[in-house]
Order: C-alpha cells, then sequence, then structure tokens
C-alpha cells in the first residue's frame, strides 16, 4: 500500500520480507514439482529416491499404464455428469430462493427468514441424515450425489444480497406495475442483472463437487457411478480393488524389478491436479470476489 | 354486492376483521414467489428438519428396518442410555483429547501464518511476483482433500521423500503414519500447508480495503512501516480476523472429520481418532445408530454452545458478531 505513494530505496526489510515470500512460494510449489517430477522419471530412478525437483530420465509409462485404467475414465466422466447437473441446478434453486427472500413484502417472510437460518445452526447429524436417505432410498443411486447438497444456504444469502444491493426495488415495482409476475421478473430482469455473482456462486459450487468425495463414502458403495474423487481416494488412501486392478500391470513392471507402485500413485495425482493448476490462475480473482462477497453478508 | 355479505357475515374469511383473509390475501399476491421459494423449503424440510426430528433415534434402540418417524411404544424407548454408554466408555476421553488437541493446535499453530504472510505480502511491491506467490500458495486450497492426503500419504511413507531425506542425512527410514506420535504434526501440517495461502488472500483483500487516506496522513504524520502496519493495517483487519476466529472456535468438535479419515488408520488411532471419525466408524461400519446418533448430538450441542460463547465473546471484545 505505502509503496505506491513514496518510491521507497530497496533496504533490509525489504530483502527479508521477498526471502521470506519466497519461501512460501517454494514451500507450496515444491511438493508438487517433486510429484510430477518422480512420474515422469524412469522407474528405476524413481526407485531409488535420488529424485527431488527435476525428473532424472524420462519415461511416461506410468501415465500409459493410468490411461488405459477404465474405472479412472469412468469416475471422471461420473464426476464431471455430477459437477454439471449439481451446479447448475443448485445454482437455479438459489436464485429463486434468493429472489423470493429479496422481496420487501413476501407473506411469512419472517417465518421464512427463521426457517432458512435454524438449519445453518443446527443439523441432525451424520446418523439421521443416513438412515433418511436410506429410508427414502437414494442409497445407492446417482441422485445421492446431486439431490441432498442441492441447497446451499450460503448461497442463496450471497445472491440475496446481491439482489437487494444492486437492484433498485423501482425497478420490480415498476415491472408489477407493467403486469410481470414474479416468475417474469426472476428470469428476464433480475437474472440477466445478476450474472456476475451467479457466476461467482456456480464457480464454488462446481469446485465443491468436484472435490467431494465423502458423500460417495456415506452414501454410494457402487464403484461404477462413483466419482473421481472417491476413486482416487480407493487408489491413494484406501488402497483397495482399483489399484489391485493395475496390479496385473504393475507386476510386469515388478518382474522387470522395479516397484511402480509410487510413481503410479504420483500420476493419478498430477493427472488430476494439472487441470485444475492451468485453469486457477485465471479463476483466482473470480475466488476472491465471491469470498468478498461473502464477507458484505446482511 | 361483496361488501354487502363481508358485513353480514363476520365468520366470512374476507371480513376485514378477520385476520387471516390478510395473509391470505397476500399469499394470493405473492404466489408465484412462494412457488420459487417452494423448491428451497420443501429441500430443507427434507433434508434438514427431518434430520433434526430424527435426532430422536439417539433416545431409542433403533435398527434399519424399524418405523423412522414413530413416538410411540415400537420406538423401543431407552432414555439417556446410550450418553451415558458414551461417556463411560474408555473411548470417550480419547476421542474428545485428540478432538480437542487436534483443534486446538491447528488453531493455535496456524492461525496467525496466513496472517502473517497477508501483512509481509502487503509489504511486497512487486507486483507480479506478488502475483505469483499469492496464486502458487493459494492453489493448494482448490485442489481436493483426497490429493493433498495421497500426497502427504506418499511423501512420509517410507520410501516417499521425507524419508529420502532423513536417509541422506544418515537417519532411520521411518513409517510415519504408524507411529502414533507424528500423527498430529503430519495432519496440523497438512492443514496449514493446504490453507494459509487462500486464507492469506483473503486478508489481503480485506487489507486493501483499508482507506489509502489513512496511510497518506500516517506518512504525513511521520509514521514508519511498521507503525503503519501495526496502528492501520491490524486495527483493519481485525473484524475479519474475528470472524475467521468465531468460525474456527465454533467448529472446534467438527474438526475435519473427512481430512482425519484420509490421513488415520488403526495403528495412529491413539492420537488420530476424532469424534467424527468415531462416529462413521461406530455408526455406519458397526450399524450401532442410535449410540453414534447419540454422539453426533452431543458433539453439535457443545459446537452450538462453543458458537454462541465466541460469539458473545467476540461481540464484547470488538463489537464484531455473526448475529
Amino acid at each position: 500500500m505505502g509503496g505506491k505513494l513514496v518510491k521507497r530505496k530497496f533496504n533490509l526489510y525489504d530483502c527479508i520480507i521477498y526471502l521470506l515470500c519466497a519461501s512460501a512460494l517454494v514451500i507450496t510449489a515444491f511438493p508438487f514439482l517433486h510429484v510430477l517430477s518422480m512420474s515422469l522419471s524412469e522407474p528405476s530412478e524413481a526407485a531409488k529416491g535420488t529424485v527431488w525437483i527435476f525428473p532424472r530420465g524420462f519415461s511416461i509409462n506410468v501415465y500409459k499404464m493410468l490411461f488405459r485404467n477404465g474405472s479412472l475414465w469412468r469416475s471422471f466422466a461420473n464426476s464431471v455428469f455430477y459437477t454439471a447437473a449439481g451446479t447448475s441446478l443448485s445454482t437455479v434453486v438459489a436464485a429463486m430462493g434468493a429472489y423470493a427472500m429479496s422481496k420487501k413484502r413476501l407473506a411469512g417472510k419472517k417465518f421464512f427468514t427463521y426457517y432458512i437460518f435454524i438449519t445453518m445452526y443446527i443439523s441432525g447429524g451424520l446418523i439421521p441424515s443416513y438412515i433418511l436417505i436410506n429410508k427414502i432410498h437414494l442409497y445407492n443411486t446417482i441422485w445421492v450425489m446431486i439431490i441432498p447438497g442441492m441447497v446451499s444456504v450460503w448461497n442463496i444469502i450471497l445472491v440475496r444480497t446481491y439482489f437487494v444491493s444492486t437492484i433498485p426495488a423501482s425497478l420490480n415495482e415498476s415491472a408489477t406495475i407493467d403486469g410481470a409476475n414474479d416468475m417474469h421478473i426472476l428470469f428476464r430482469i433480475y437474472l440477466p442483472l445478476a450474472k456476475p455473482i451467479l457466476a461467482v456462486i456456480s464457480l464454488y459450487t462446481a469446485v465443491g463437487i468436484w472435490n467431494s468425495w465423502y458423500g460417495a463414502l456415506l452414501y454410494l458403495p457402487n464403484k461404477k457411478l462413483q466419482p473421481l474423487q472417491m476413486f482416487l481416494a480407493n487408489v491413494l488412501i484406501f488402497a483397495s480393488a482399483d489399484l489391485k486392478q493395475m496390479t496385473a500391470e504393475e507386476a510386469a513392471i515388478k518382474a522387470e524389478g522395479m516397484d511402480a507402485a509410487l510413481q503410479l500413485r504420483y500420476a493419478t495425482i498430477m493427472f488430476t491436479s494439472i487441470p485444475i493448476m492451468c485453469v486457477y490462475p485465471f479463476l483466482q480473482k473470480y475466488f476472491v470476489k465471491g469470498a468478498l462477497v461473502g464477507s458484505l453478508k446482511e | 354486492m361483496r361488501a354487502g355479505t363481508e358485513i353480514a357475515n363476520p365468520l366470512d374469511r374476507r371480513h376485514p376483521n378477520f385476520n387471516f383473509s390478510k395473509g391470505f390475501k397476500n399469499v394470493i399476491r405473492d404466489r408465484y414467489a412462494l412457488l420459487l421459494l417452494l423448491p428451497v423449503v420443501v429441500h430443507l424440510f427434507i433434508f434438514s428438519y427431518i434430520p433434526i426430528y430424527g435426532i430422536l433415534i439417539s433416545f431409542r434402540d433403533f435398527k434399519m428396518g424399524d418405523p423412522f418417524f414413530t413416538l410411540g411404544s415400537d420406538a423401543n424407548w431407552v432414555g439417556f442410555k446410550h450418553f451415558i454408554d458414551f461417556f463411560q466408555s474408555m473411548y470417550f476421553v480419547r476421542i474428545m483429547k485428540n478432538t480437542i488437541l487436534n483443534s486446538l493446535l491447528t488453531l493455535l499453530i496456524g492461525f496467525w501464518v496466513p496472517i502473517v504472510f497477508a501483512l509481509l505480502l502487503n509489504e511486497v511491491t512487486h507486483r507480479t511476483f506478488k502475483k505469483t506467490v499469492q496464486s502458487v500458495s493459494s492453489l493448494p486450497y482448490f485442489i481436493s482433500s483426497v490429493v493433498i492426503a495421497g500426497i502427504v500419504i506418499s511423501f512420509v511413507s517410507k520410501d516417499g521423500l521425507v524419508n529420502n531425506i532423513i536417509e541422506l542425512f544418515g537417519g532411520e527410514r521411518t513409517q510415519f503414519l504408524n507411529e502414533p506420535r507424528y500423527f498430529r504434526v503430519i495432519y496440523i501440517m497438512m492443514h496449514i500447508w493446504q490453507n494459509f495461502g487462500w486464507s492469506a488472500v483473503l486478508y489481503l483483500a480485506s487489507i486493501s480495503s483499508v482507506s489509502p487516506s489513512l496511510y497518506e496522513s500516517a506518512e504525513i504524520d511521520g509514521a514508519n512501516r511498521w507503525q503503519k502496519m501495526i496502528h492501520i493495517t491490524v486495527p483493519g483487519i481485525l473484524p475479519t480476523v474475528v470472524v475467521m476466529l468465531i468460525l474456527a472456535v465454533g467448529g472446534m468438535l467438527s474438526s475435519d472429520t473427512e481430512r482425519i479419515l484420509l490421513l488415520y488408520n488403526p495403528l495412529n488411532y491413539e492420537t488420530s481418532d476424532v469424534i467424527g471419525t468415531y462416529i462413521y466408524r461406530i455408526g455406519l461400519i458397526k450399524q450401532e445408530y442410535s449410540y453414534s446418533a447419540a454422539v453426533g448430538l452431543f458433539t453439535n450441542i457443545v459446537n452450538l454452545v462453543l458458537l454462541i460463547i465466541a460469539n458473545k465473546a467476540s461481540d464484547r471484545v470488538s463489537n464484531y458478531s455473526l448475529w
């Protein structure tokens, strides 16, 4: 801040500050670099534990092995579907609810405000929800990945705040006088004006759904329907069946005296994070924007 | 004609003295808006309110085939049995201790890191450098916990990076995650590593909303960099800091169940098992629904109380509260 006003000399303090910030950069970037270079190294070199920042030798065999895994692609496709469906539904529902709550006068507004806010602070917890999901037969269906998470009170608050603070109430009134009903007003007037906030909440929702795995662990034992993150959890963390599917390939490599398991894990990590790394720098400002709107709530 | 009937029959819903009629008219007036709100109302009823009602199973002996909504004698009421069982079980002390220690240490060690980092970054004048540091350091927040935990587990595994470094300096290879005493360190480091950059970006954003004129007048008064930071920047971000702190304290007992589930294993339960993971294991794996629902209810109550206390405290200290 101050720096913009007066051009200072670069002194010792600046040195320390830049050094500390650079070390933060290294601390976050190094693990990814290491994972990347491990996955690209010659298996024999990787097994020796001498790979640090740059790959030693070059081999994309583990990636080839990874891409041949059918479960990876299927879970990837599942995730794309869950994210697209979940995000669009959740955004539309949030916008609809937010519009109703943004109206100056709404029958039962006080009741609905309490009704919505209470759920932010009181919840039944894991077990009652689990039993409910079973009782209404959502358990182990694709819907369990979409419907229970469809309403986010947080998103409703964000959109409502945006409506109230950026769209003048007189616009709503004059449209009403012209004979437009609330449906028309929302979809023809409010939504086009609210594109920025809708983009922000869709972005957050999409990242949230894309990264989630816990719901699948709880409610979706069917491996064919599981999202990518659950597949990853099985491969990287729980080391279960999915990994065994790979071990046929692995066995071939092991026969040559090398252990590809670690490299395969690293390749999996890289494959799933590289897309985010490429996109994130361009989206960062929208994420920050969203977080800021969030801190201005009410 | 209409006016006539209203006077003639005071029980008519359209009678001006009939209060309900006004409400009903409003419902008609707002019918489309209410229709738009309907999905939210129905969804919250099913997925929030029914589970809240479902808390009652913690006072029953519930099995999957049993009726869910019943209040009658077929509900197998057992009173506070499950709560007493939980308080007396050998796990109670262990999981309470782990939950509180994990959250408290994460808070104590991790909370100030992004604040200091943001203050440092704020002093950086080279824009490209500043932007790069921000983008790279906040990236891990958006990468899934599964992947992050996958990296951590690989790094601390016997043939992983950490052991390679240890061996380089002549140490012995250790299977870190199989030893309870290393779990907390690993968990806290992972938490900080994944979150500090993004939290710092948020703090930076709130720093940038501090009015530049404050800095200008401080400069005229001869304030140095350090004084400007302490007397202008820090008070400027205090509300954000307080909100973050309230939320952290309020969620103390929820302590990141997902991340611990990814990191822990039976060999380190001694230091890793927390309330959330315990509920998951007992409830969903062993299927003792009522008992684990009781544990969940206990946690939720403590969490709510903590949140209210934290909020009150911050209201008193900084006049800033969540509600």
